[in-house]
């Protein structure tokens, strides 16, 4: 039991990670990005296409760019025996820039993130004990006699020898390995349906128009 | 990039247009009614300034996408 309370369990290495920042981050790292550019499209359509107009602050005016078309036209020769000749009419038109300057919207369209953790984690415990203990004991004893002329000898030798020796070995092994990969893919996207609208309502007015016969003799905007 | 617009004289066949090419003089003509169409003089500064703005934009793109590709870890 003791051994097993030492490894954590799946659950707490797994509790301290932080998993909305790491879900949570590319997701809106990517939404930024889109924002910016989103912003960065809006800031060069309106700068590049458009002249906020000097009466009416706030209103925006299409910078309007002049056209030539040249277009070839049979004239029939004067006289029985002329040759018809080509000769090249001009006419100029106006269309806003818009229609001319290709818009990109680009955005991020694809996040995907790959987190992978392998947590590896082992607990072992070697304990030997070796107690050696060994023991030597040496003793030696000599006595002599002669009392009358006082001889007496005595020897006397005691040996001891002890020696203990104690091991202990505790190994504990742990290893984490994480994998953390965020891919992020922008491509093209379809044009705002905004956008869209704008440019073709200005690609229409290309065209030309034919006025009646009666309002062909006074302008337009005198009408 | 080219763009497509509507020929305006025949009105049945659209016309292709490249705008780096049209910036600098070049005629573009309808596949139908054979018309040319270019930009006139006085609005080729115009067009100019518009083209050299597409290409920064799509410089800051570029740089965009590449931040992308490459995040800064904070």
């Amino acid at each position: 039991m003791a051994v097993q309370s030492q490894i954590l369990s799946m659950g707490q290495q797994f509790s301290g990670l932080p998993m909305g920042a790491l879900i949570g981050g590319p997701l809106e790292a990517a939404a930024k990005a889109n924002q910016q550019m989103a912003m960065t499209q809006l800031q060069f359509m309106m700068i590049t296409c458009f002249n906020e107009s000097p009466q009416n602050k706030g209103s925006y005016d299409p910078i309007m760019i002049e056209m030539t078309l040249d277009r070839g036209v049979i004239e029939p020769g004067t006289g029985e025996n002329a040759t018809p000749s080509i000769s090249t009419m001009k006419t100029s038109f106006k269309l806003p820039l818009l229609t001319i300057i290709p818009l990109n919207s680009l955005a991020v369209d694809d996040v995907k993130i790959d987190f992978e953790m392998e947590v590896k984690s082992s607990f072992a415990t070697n304990n030997s004990t070796d107690n050696k203990s060994s023991t030597a004991e040496k003793g030696s004893f000599s006595a002599a006699g002669n009392i009358g002329p006082f001889h007496v000898e005595v020897h006397g030798s005691v040996s001891h020898n002890s020696s203990s020796e104690s091991k202990s070995d505790t190994h504990y092994k742990q290893s984490n390995s994480a994998k953390y990969s965020v891919a992020v893919h922008a491509g093209q996207l379809p044009l705002p349906q905004g956008v869209k609208t704008i440019i073709d309502a200005y690609a229409k007015n290309i065209s030309p128009v034919t006025l009646p016969a009666a309002s062909a003799q006074t302008p337009p905007h005198q009408q | 990039m080219l763009v497509n617009i509507e020929c305006p004289a025949c009105q049945q066949d659209t016309i292709k247009i490249e705008p780096h090419m049209l910036a600098q003089g070049a005629s573009f003509s309808c596949a139908t009614c054979l018309v040319k169409i270019s930009v006139a003089q006085s609005s080729k500064s115009e067009i100019v300034k518009g083209v050299d703005a597409y290409d920064a934009y799509k410089n800051r793109l570029a740089e965009l996408q590449e931040q992308g590709n490459a995040p800064e870890l904070l």
